[in-house]
């Protein structure tokens, strides 16, 4: 591989530069966390959940993994522990796409759309293919126990930072949306 | 036989052709250039008509008159220049023999110059073309001198912003008559872009009294403009000398018609080719290569894609994969035009083929989906992977088509019907797809349980078989083997007889053996001409001029180290092949015996049935109570005189 790092720079760069919040481990480039939000037009709205990403050696020819932090109902997640079918990533990567591609498209289209025929997580796919408005009910559910922006949220400092507008967007969200009564 | 005529067998002796003798080279016109020291005005042009007596300039001696020179200058190319046809006489004008006509033309007027001013002038000019040469590198070609007087050849290549579109109005009518009265109607018009265009020629020749009185002579030679437009250049290039005159203006020339000439045309965003077949007067000057939008179009395009090419070779660019710049040559570009650098996509086939997944082999380019055509996969992955890269194709093909199943007999490939009823083409056996077994039309699938009791039954009864019976069956089926065995045999060696011997036409895929002659051969089978030593299809002697392939040739020493070689692989494949006869022969002597245990012949005396036994080759035949030996048929009167190590072997199998 032909300078590899230079990719991956230029990926988390230009993850960085889109106005994600990222948090890099051990700065090897090989593992961060990125703060995601869920799709505006899905179930998933308002909900912010920590994505821990792993990009391989053989990174770009190969995918990187993804894995939710904060508990996520999604038939291709695996609720417990959170990573996300890989297979579903596989089929469709290209050398070519980079980090923000990911972000971007892939993981919204991924909630938006999820791939009920090779399910992590059997019973949210049944669910959502048997009552699709109970399916989204439960969706919500979630995200209102387990990915609420200070859920995500991991230092001190961030949370500081984030704790004035994660505020008011939680009260203005609670008047507005109301609770989703089960 | 004549030289040049070669005789070609194929396998198959009823074709055997022959080539035709060689023909004559086709001559080619040479222009004829005018001799120095004529001073008539000679019509050295193919093509053109000769028009008119030979004029002298009428006025114009005074020097310091240089506009009315120019002039009459101009009225005598015009009164000698026609373009008779658009088709004809255009592309082959001689642009040297142009020069050579003004030079003629301006002869009449060669001034007087002291020795002092021809030799600053001469220092000058010396100094220009340099300085051109250092300022323009290959752009500028010296050219032989032509009457002893410098002369010179600058490509100019028009800049263009981004991309100029060309376009063309094609006519259906092609009577010139009618082409004025044409109606919209008959005309589309054809267009496209490019980003370079041929560069505009300029041919000029120093006179003696450049730059101090007289300035170049020169033609402007251009493939996309028609000879009014180019005309209307060479007076742009007048003007600049008039108000330079005295100095050198090269310079100037040059600069102008690289950064202004398509401005001042007019031209920003589009060139519209043509006229054509219209009769122009113009500059002598102007000579247009516009011959015709069939000859035009091509030229352009090509020129602009070559050009194209070149430029993307020649710079540095991004690897959109790995992001680290490479110069064009270390890129691939696969058909649907993306293109990646050699190591990335050296490393996504690998990755692939080493995991298998081969369906994943198409273009990075997201949402592109395009093929990698095997010969890029070849060239990355090395032979041993390319082996399973092609295995694992067929694979994953066959996997996708879901009505391919295997044949239970041979394991060819099949397929299957919709009631799940397969013929193998290969054994003809038919079968159930779902059971493996014989087809059985209108009776459901046998289960395994079945299956398993009909198995025991026929296990029960093979048994059953007696011994004459087993035999016949085994006898039929050594000698199904053999035969299938020497089939086998037969086509190896005849396949081994055709690669020794004989080059695959190109074209038809005929095996063609060279008794003698060149190597120039027509094919028996589909008349083409091809090449014996390359193999490649030809057109006709112009092949052997280049110098790779010779005509006639003598084998070279490493060519005849091929061959041996070539030959001892032969010998190798050939003892290999007498190796498995001999162990075929084995073993069916073998099986033989086998079967001949128990087997009876007939007593030499009395032709009674006996039976030997034990391998004893001393047979008692309980007939005629003779002793004899089984092996030679002769009676044996005392068994150790007849038997031992010399003689008849006591004990043999079979």
């Amino acid at each position: 591989m032909s300078s590899p790092s230079k990719r991956r720079e230029m990926d988390l760069m230009k993850l960085m530069m889109s106005d994600y919040k990222v948090e890099l481990i051990n700065d090897g480039m090989q593992e961060f966390y990125v703060h995601f939000h869920g799709p505006s037009d899905s179930p998933y709205d308002g909900g912010v959940w920590r994505i821990r990403v792993e990009l391989p050696d053989a990174y770009p020819y190969k995918s990187p993994s993804i894995g939710f932090i904060n508990r996520i109902y999604h038939p291709n997640v695996d609720e417990m522990c959170g990573s996300v079918c890989l297979d579903v990533i596989n089929q469709t990567w290209s050398p070519m796409f980079d980090l923000v591609n990911v972000f971007e498209v892939f993981l919204p289209q991924l909630l938006l759309y999820p791939n009920p025929s090779d399910p992590l997580n059997g019973e949210a796919a049944a669910l959502m293919m048997r009552d699709r408005s109970a399916y989204e009910l439960r969706v919500k559910e979630y995200c209102q126990k387990y990915a609420k922006p200070e859920d995500a949220g991991a230092t001190a400092e961030e949370k500081e930072s984030d704790e004035e507008l994660s505020e008011d967007e939680y009260m203005s969200d609670d008047e507005m949306a109301g609770q989703a009564d089960p | 036989m004549p030289s040049g005529a070669c005789k070609i067998s194929s396998l198959d002796s009823s074709r055997i052709s022959s080539i035709s003798p060689k023909l004559p080279p086709p001559r080619r016109k040479t222009p004829k250039k005018s001799s120095v020291d004529t001073c008539q005005p000679v019509d050295v042009h193919h093509g053109v008509a000769e028009a008119g007596p030979s004029n002298s300039p009428s006025s114009g001696e005074s020097p310091a008159e240089k506009e009315k020179l120019l002039e009459t200058d101009n009225r005598v190319s015009e009164s000698k220049y026609e373009i008779c046809d658009g088709s004809g006489g255009g592309g082959a004008v001689d642009v040297m023999s142009v020069l050579e006509e003004l030079a003629l033309a301006a002869a009449e007027e060669e001034l007087e110059l002291s020795a002092d001013q021809i030799r600053v002038n001469d220092q000058l000019q010396e100094n220009e073309l340099l300085a051109m040469e250092s300022i323009y590198g290959e752009n500028v070609i010296i050219r032989d001198r032509q009457r002893g007087l410098r002369t010179f050849q600058i490509h100019i290549e028009p800049k263009i912003h981004d991309e100029l579109t060309i376009a063309t109005k094609l006519c259906t009518t092609s009577n010139k008559m009618e082409m004025a009265s044409t109606s919209s109607l008959d005309e589309f018009s054809y267009s496209f872009g490019v980003q370079f265009l041929p560069p505009i020629v300029l041919t000029c020749s120093f006179p003696a009294s450049y730059p101090s009185h007289k300035p170049p002579r020169f033609t402007i030679s251009v493939q996309w403009l028609d000879s009014l437009k180019i005309s209307s250049l060479c007076s742009v290039l007048d003007s600049i000398w008039m108000e330079l005159q005295g100095q050198e203006v090269m310079y100037q020339w040059i600069d102008w018609l690289q950064s202004s000439s398509l401005s001042y045309l007019g031209i920003h965003q589009q060139i519209i080719l043509g006229p054509y077949g219209i009769k122009a007067i113009g500059d002598r000057r102007a000579v247009s290569e516009s011959i015709s939008p069939d000859s035009d179009i091509p030229l352009l395009m090509r020129y602009n894609d070559e050009q194209v090419r070149e430029s993307f070779l020649n710079n540095l660019h991004e690897c959109c994969i790995c992001f680290s710049e490479h110069p064009g040559i270390d890129f691939v570009r696969l058909p649907c035009q993306h293109f990646f650098c050699r190591s990335c996509i050296g490393t996504y086939s690998d990755l692939h083929v080493s995991e298998g997944t081969v369906n994943k082999l198409l273009c990075p380019e997201s949402k592109c989906g395009g093929m990698i055509p095997p010969s890029t996969m070849k060239h990355f992955l090395g032979d041993d992977k390319y082996v399973r890269y092609e295995s694992l194709m067929l694979q994953k093909t066959l996997d996708c088509m879901s009505d391919a199943v295997y044949c239970p007999r041979c394991e060819f490939v099949c397929i299957e019907d919709e009631d799940h009823f397969a013929q193998c083409s290969k054994c003809f056996f038919s079968f159930c797809s779902l059971c493996k077994s014989a087809r059985h039309v209108g009776e459901p699938c046998i289960s395994p349980e079945s299956k398993l009791q009909l198995l025991e039954a026929s296990l029960v009864s093979a048994s059953r078989i007696t011994g004459a019976q087993r035999r016949l069956e085994l006898e039929n089926k050594i000698n199904d083997i053999i035969r299938e065995l020497e089939n086998r045999i037969n086509e190896i060696m005849s396949e081994m007889e055709v690669a020794r011997v004989c080059k695959i036409c190109p074209h038809c895929k005929m095996a063609i053996s060279k008794i003698d002659g060149c190597n120039k051969m027509v094919c028996g089978s589909c008349g083409k001409y091809f090449c014996y030593l390359c193999n490649k299809p030809i057109n006709g002697y112009e092949h052997f001029r280049g110098g790779a392939c010779k005509l006639f040739q003598t084998v070279s020493p490493d060519q005849w180290q091929e061959r041996t070689n070539g030959r001892r692989a032969v010998s190798r494949l050939r003892s290999e092949l007498n190796q498995e006869r001999t162990n075929g022969r084995q073993a069916l002597r073998r099986l033989r015996s086998e079967l001949n245990l128990g087997r009876g012949h007939k007593c030499p005396l009395c032709s009674q049935e006996n039976v030997k036994t034990d391998n004893n080759n001393h047979v008692f035949c309980w007939a005629c109570q003779t002793h004899y030996c089984y092996l030679c048929r002769k009676v044996v009167k005392r068994s150790s005189e007849h038997f031992g190590p010399k003689k008849c072997k006591q004990h043999t199998a079979g």
